[in-house]
Formats: C-alpha cells, structure tokens, sequence
C-alpha cells in the first residue's frame, strides 16, 4: 500500500503503564505509528513486547497511560472496529450462528436480516452447515474461524486481531492465512494483525511494525513488497521473503538478547 | 535381507513376544456398550434390592430388634394403611407445598440479587464479608426467631426454606458472576454491547452452570430443613409424621417418613437435573 493513503489510525507517543502491588511495568513507551487506510499492518515481536496492549487500546479495551490514538470514523453506519481475539472468545453458550449474530444485534441490525448476514460470513468461512452446532462440538480451527466471521459480519472499517491463529497448529495456520489473504483482498479493510511470527506477518502485511520489549517500543517499520493478490507458495519460495525473514529475524534477535 | 518373521526370531532368540491386539470391547463395541451399560443399570437397582432383603431376611428371623428395625414388608403395610386415611397425601403435600415455595422464593430473590452483585465490584466489595458471615449461621438456629416474628403457620416454615436456600444461590450466583472470564466480556465491550445486553447474553449463560450447582445444592438443603422445622413447629408433614411416630411408639410410620423425604430430596434433585439439562444446551 502507498503511503500517500490517508491516515487512518495516529498513535502519537503512546505509553502504557501497568501498576501492581510490588512495582510498575512499562509495557508501552512513546509508540509513534500510522495505520493507513485499506492497510494491512502487522504488528510483529517477541511475547511481552505490549503489541497485544497496543491493539487493545486501540480497540478501547484499555486506556493509554500518556499519549493518544486518534481514528478516523467515515461511516457512522458502520462499525469503526472490530476484533477478533486470540482464543477463547467465541461464546460456549451460544451456538455458532448466533455468535456471529451477537455484534449484529448490537450495533442495531434486525434478527432476520443479522441471521443472512451470519449466513453469508460463515458461508465465507467455510463453515456451513454448522450453523446450529455449539462451540465446544467443533474443533479448535473451526472456533477461531466463528471468531474471525463474527468480527467480518459487522463490516467494520478497521479490524483488530490479535494473533488469531496462535492457538493453531502449522497446517491448519497455513490454510488460515490463506483464507485470511482471500478475504482482505476482496473486502480491503484496514487491517491491524498482531503475531508473532515472522512469516506471517510477511505474507499477509503490507507493512511490519517490529516491536522491542521493555519498555514495548516500535523498533522498526518494514515496508513488504510482494505484489497482491499474494499466493501463499510462491511468496514462500521467493528469495525476497528469505532475505526479508532473516533481516527481520536479526533484527529481533538483537531485541531478545541484551547485550 | 528379508525381515525377521516371528517364526524365525522365535526359533533363533529364548526371549518371549507380547501381543498387542483388539480385545473384546474391540471386537464387539456396541454390545460391549449394550452389556455395560446393562450391568450398571442392573447393579443400581440389584444393590438396593439386595439391601432390603437382607433387612427383611435378618427381621424376620428375629436376628432385629423389630421395635427399632420393623421388617420392610410391615413397613410397605403402614405405608399402604396411611395412604387409605389420607395421612400420608396429606403429609406429603404439606411438606412439598412449603419446600416448592420456601425453594421458589429464596432461590429467585438470591439469583436476582447475586447477578447485581456479582456484576457491580462495589456492591461485592460492600457486601460480602456480610453475606458470608450470615451463610455461616445454621438456619435452624433462627426458626425460634421466625416462630416469634411469623407465628406457628406456615410463613414462618416457608421463610426458614426460603432463607436456607437463599444465601447458598446468592453465594454460588455471586462467585459465578464475578468469575465470568474477563474475555467474554471483552468481546461484549469490543461490539459495543449495552449493560442490558452484556447482562442476558454474556454475564447470565456464563454464570448459570455454577448457579445451577449452587441451586441443586439449596433443594437438598430445603428438605434438610424443613424436616428439621416440622419436628417442632408443625402439625401436619412429613416431619411431623416422623416426630409424632415417636412419640406414638409406631416405628413402622417412622421409617415411611424417613424414606419419603429421601425420596422427596431424589424426586428434587432429579427435577433440577432435568432443569439444568433443559437451560445449559451447551453442556449436553
């Protein structure tokens, strides 16, 4: 994605500090970092590096301690966000339609009309016929799949997710984000995707923000520069991702051994 | 080289092979299953019965003090004696009339107020130590005090249910609220969702299995107690049927009180299973 697409969420010197009894955490410190619209931004570091901090409070789930995020809202008649969350989230109690059901109604949308719209994403996501099923009865791969439609089906203007496939195992990763890249091609939201891992956020992000840890700081911005639509093998096999990944991958190798 | 056999390894080496094939719960699944099943059935009912044979075995051969432990076939004779006078229909509906609504009462009000509480942190934090230190006093203790307040009738008998059963939903209901994982309720902000709405479809489901417990629990309690309550303060109930027996000197009355509360309590206790099965689909 060009940079000259205009902004759509500033973080501008965002800290964020845990207090508890016996000390403080910094988990956030003076984050400066642009989301542009139709971006597709991986926010990528080692585990405790806040990157799961920074998508909640972009999400409004948590107040920064210093600092502001501001978001540009077009459509007052969509949602302006979305998240889908690592594991876990997908209500037990309520079967998979009408999870996804649950943040139509919410944002106003009749019954009848969020029961096609649940229909339809999970159609997207392959998982017809299991519109009646609970949670539990369907494995792990499939719940996360009811998590990400019920994030989709609200059509928000950005979507927030936080590490999404983490829980998964390799093979079922891959088909994943697959289906991830399908779907952010035909539909172009603004993406925020926080992982892990190194080939992921190649292969689906437009630009990599690499986090250092304590204090969570953005340590580098990596523009990628594989052309859309992207098909998962060739990206793989190209000598451009390897060079990519190992750059990257020096880069947080410095951030997780102090010198 | 071709691959060792058995034969041959059998023939060059002394050491001995363990096999590892289907059994016959493998062979035969389903009627494995079906057996299984059917055994377990059978010894539920087989050990009761068994039980009560012997009982009326060793009675009948005088080996018991037929004062203390009448034989069961004299038992079942009253059982059928009380149930010509109406005694016992009588009994039953009094004792099951002021368990259903002691139960009703208490158990709504401590669901109603444990979702509040559990959900509004100040509330808990005001409230708490309070209602535990409450939960804690034997319910029997204060029916001298409800008998002063309500009377003899029947209020007082209901209330005592009714606060019985109330503190032990309030604390289950409380504790659920408060421990619903902060994810779902993440997922409730994250969609915007109104206090209303986080209320009936994340807060509620969430904590009804463990209120369901804590509901099943205070329906035995309700039968502990009123049985307690009709020993003293009443003139009409099982409780009353069993203390009056004693007091009468008829032993076989007695035993058919003791076991229509037990039966009252499994009748109940089923009922909320019933209950729970119906409400929590997703456990199925």
């Amino acid at each position: 994605m060009p940079p000259t697409q205009p902004v759509k969420i500033a973080v501008r010197k965002l800290g964020k500090v845990f207090s508890s009894g016996a000390g403080s955490v910094r988990a956030l410190d003076e984050i400066v970092l642009d989301v542009h619209d139709g971006e597709f931004l991986c926010l990528l570091g080692p585990s405790g590096c806040g990157k799961t901090t920074l998508l909640r409070v972009m999400a409004g789930l948590e107040r920064p301690s210093s600092g502001t995020i501001d978001m540009r809202h077009d459509d007052p008649s969509r949602s302006l966000s979305a998240v889908v969350f690592q594991d876990y989230s997908v209500f037990p109690w309520k079967t998979i339609r009408e999870n996804v059901i649950f943040p139509l109604l919410q944002t106003g949308v009749r019954r009848a009309r969020a029961k096609e719209i649940a229909d339809h994403w999970l159609a997207q996501l392959d998982l017809s016929g299991f519109e009646n099923a609970y949670p539990d009865t369907v494995s792990g791969g499939m719940k996360q799949r009811v998590a990400i439609a019920r994030a989709l089906a609200v059509e928000p203007e950005t979507l927030l997710m936080d590490e999404p496939l983490a829980a998964l195992d390799a093979q079922l990763r891959l088909l994943l984000q697959e289906k991830l890249l399908d779907l952010w091609q035909a539909n172009q939201n603004t993406v925020v995707f926080v992982t892990h891992s190194i080939d992921e956020a190649l292969l689906l992000g437009d630009r990599i923000a690499v986090m250092s840890a304590r204090p969570g700081r953005i340590a580098t911005v990596i523009d990628v520069p594989f052309d859309r639509p992207r098909h998962p093998d060739e990206i793989r096999a190209s000598p451009d991702f390897a060079a990519l990944r190992d750059e990257i991958w020096h880069r947080l190798r410095r951030e997780l051994q102090p010198a | 080289m071709s691959p060792v056999t058995r034969d041959q390894e059998a023939v060059e080496s002394t050491g001995t092979w363990r096999t590892i094939a289907p059994g016959p719960a493998e062979l035969d699944p389903r009627g494995y299953a079906r057996r299984r099943t059917l055994m377990e059935r059978g010894l539920a009912i087989l050990v009761p019965v068994a039980l009560i044979s012997l009982w009326q075995l060793l009675a009948g051969a005088g080996v018991l003090e037929s004062n203390y432990f009448p034989p069961p076939s004299d038992i079942a004779a009253s059982w059928a004696d009380l149930l010509a006078s109406g005694v016992y229909q009588e009994s039953v509906l009094a004792s099951l009339s002021r368990i259903v609504s002691g139960y009703l009462l208490g158990t709504s009000c401590a669901v109603a107020l444990g979702m509040v509480i559990g959900s509004v942190r100040l509330l808990r934090v005001a409230l708490e130590p309070t209602i535990s230190a409450l939960y804690t006093v034997p319910k029997l203790a204060i029916l001298p005090l409800l008998l002063l307040i309500f009377g003899l009738g029947e209020t007082s008998k209901i209330l005592l249910v009714a606060l019985t059963c109330f503190f032990v939903v309030l604390i289950n209901t409380i504790d659920a609220v408060s421990s619903v994982s902060p994810r779902y309720h993440d997922v409730g902000r994250s969609c915007g969702a109104s206090r209303w709405s986080t209320l009936v479809h994340i807060t509620l489901p969430a904590a009804l299995p463990q209120t369901l417990t804590g509901m099943r629990i205070a329906s035995g309690l309700a039968v502990i107690v009123i049985v307690g309550a009709e020993f003293v303060a009443a003139d009409a109930g099982l409780g009353f049927l069993v203390w009056n027996s004693w007091n009468l000197g008829v032993p076989e009355h007695m035993y058919v009180g003791i076991v229509s509360i037990s039966l009252i309590g499994v009748i109940v206790g089923l009922v909320l299973r019933g209950v729970e099965w119906l409400l929590t689909p997703w456990n199925r």
